[in-house]
């Protein structure tokens, strides 16, 4: 097989304008996608107009109390760069309950650590951006998240230098599913493990110099329409690493490998590119 | 103990700091607490000030709700 070289050339023209709101970001860059062998051109943005959306944790409640939460999600891609993106269209209502844990330091008292849990039940659906692929399940989830963070100090000014935030858990998917593709419909019956960890490297003005991420599942399909897979299991694993190369841009390395639903369309990418801040 | 006193110690036990070294009107995430530890943090306040509205202060926090004061103005007002 012939040997694979990536180059890309990044084109950049971004007006720029006045700090409003930290989440707002445009990402432009290039992929190369290993599936076809072929650079593919990427661009995606972020606006968050409203107030109250904390973009970062990417969450909305709509209800909190005593640990109990609804929590509207959705993650929609539409548009050309899809074939290198794995879900297309997903709403989920995440119901749910967290158990916070007791916090403990490390020896010098710099460091703070806790672990959380949180179970929930999630109504959901999934769908390509045509709709010919269509779930409709609910989601058990149990979810552990360990979270660390570290000082620079103990003396005034202090500011979080590093923070660690490893999450992992079970799920199980069991709902229906209708395929437009093949004029069929099944049970839909998933059960695996799933992991999101991100790092993050911060400096004194509170900017991320470095962030660290893997997400990714991997899932026994126990039902499903068998023409859609002949595999047993499905995944994904997606990584990245962004460094902060002056101010409020970010110069980006991602991965993605693996299948997910609704089509257990196989991606292979790997992407440069550059995220703006504003 | 007042709000303040109380709030000052919630925060300082994301810190090396003492208590009484957290400054209110410095803003909280990634200088006290990293943003990481949002949920416990909210938690905490959450377990000190039952009457709190627990939603608003969540989808609030670190956004409007930025530095100590901000957040000892909706406290002093629970507790009205």
């Amino acid at each position: 097989m012939k040997t694979l070289n990536l180059t890309c050339i990044l084109v950049l023209t971004v007006f720029y304008s006045q700090n409003t709101f930290g989440q707002d970001f445009i990402r432009i860059g290039a992929a190369h996608d290993f599936q076809k062998n072929k650079v593919v051109q990427t661009f995606s943005f972020d606006f968050n107009r409203t107030e109250k959306v904390d973009e970062k944790k990417g969450r909305f409640l709509l209800f909190d109390k005593n640990d109990f939460y609804i929590l509207p999600t959705s993650d929609v891609n539409i548009g050309d760069g899809v074939t290198s993106s794995e879900n297309n269209i997903l709403f989920q209502l995440n119901l749910g309950k967290a158990f916070y844990g007791t916090k403990w330091k490390s020896a010098d008292n710099l460091t703070t650590y806790v672990w959380n849990k949180a179970i929930e039940f999630n109504p959901s659906y999934n769908s390509d951006k045509l709709f010919s692929e269509k779930l409709t399940y609910g989601q058990a989830k149990f979810l552990l998240n360990f979270i660390s963070a570290r000082h620079n100090g103990a003396v005034e000014p202090i500011f979080v230098k590093t923070e660690h935030s490893i999450a992992t858990g079970l799920f199980t998917n069991l709902g229906y599913r209708y395929s437009k593709t093949y004029d069929t419909d099944n049970l839909y019956s998933t059960f695996g493990v799933l992991l999101d960890y991100k790092t993050r490297l911060l400096n004194s003005k509170n900017e991320e110099n470095w962030v660290f991420k893997v997400t990714g599942n991997y899932y026994y399909i126990a039902s499903d329409v068998s023409q859609l897979t002949s595999d047993n299991f499905g995944g994904i694993i997606k990584s990245s690493i962004d460094r902060l190369t002056f101010k409020n841009t970010y110069l980006g390395l991602s991965h993605k490998y693996g299948n997910d639903n609704p089509n257990y369309k196989y991606v292979h990418t790997l992407e440069l590119s550059v995220k703006i801040k504003y | 103990m007042t709000n303040q006193e109380k709030l000052q110690k919630i925060i300082a036990a994301y810190t090396p700091l003492d208590y009484t070294q957290i400054d209110l009107k410095r803003t909280i995430k990634d200088n006290y607490i990293a943003s990481a530890f949002k949920d416990n943090f909210c938690h905490d306040i959450c377990i000190c000030w039952r009457s709190i509205n627990s939603t608003q202060l969540r989808n609030d926090m670190f956004v409007k709700l930025k530095t100590g004061e901000d957040i000892l103005k909706i406290l002093n007002y629970v507790e009205l």
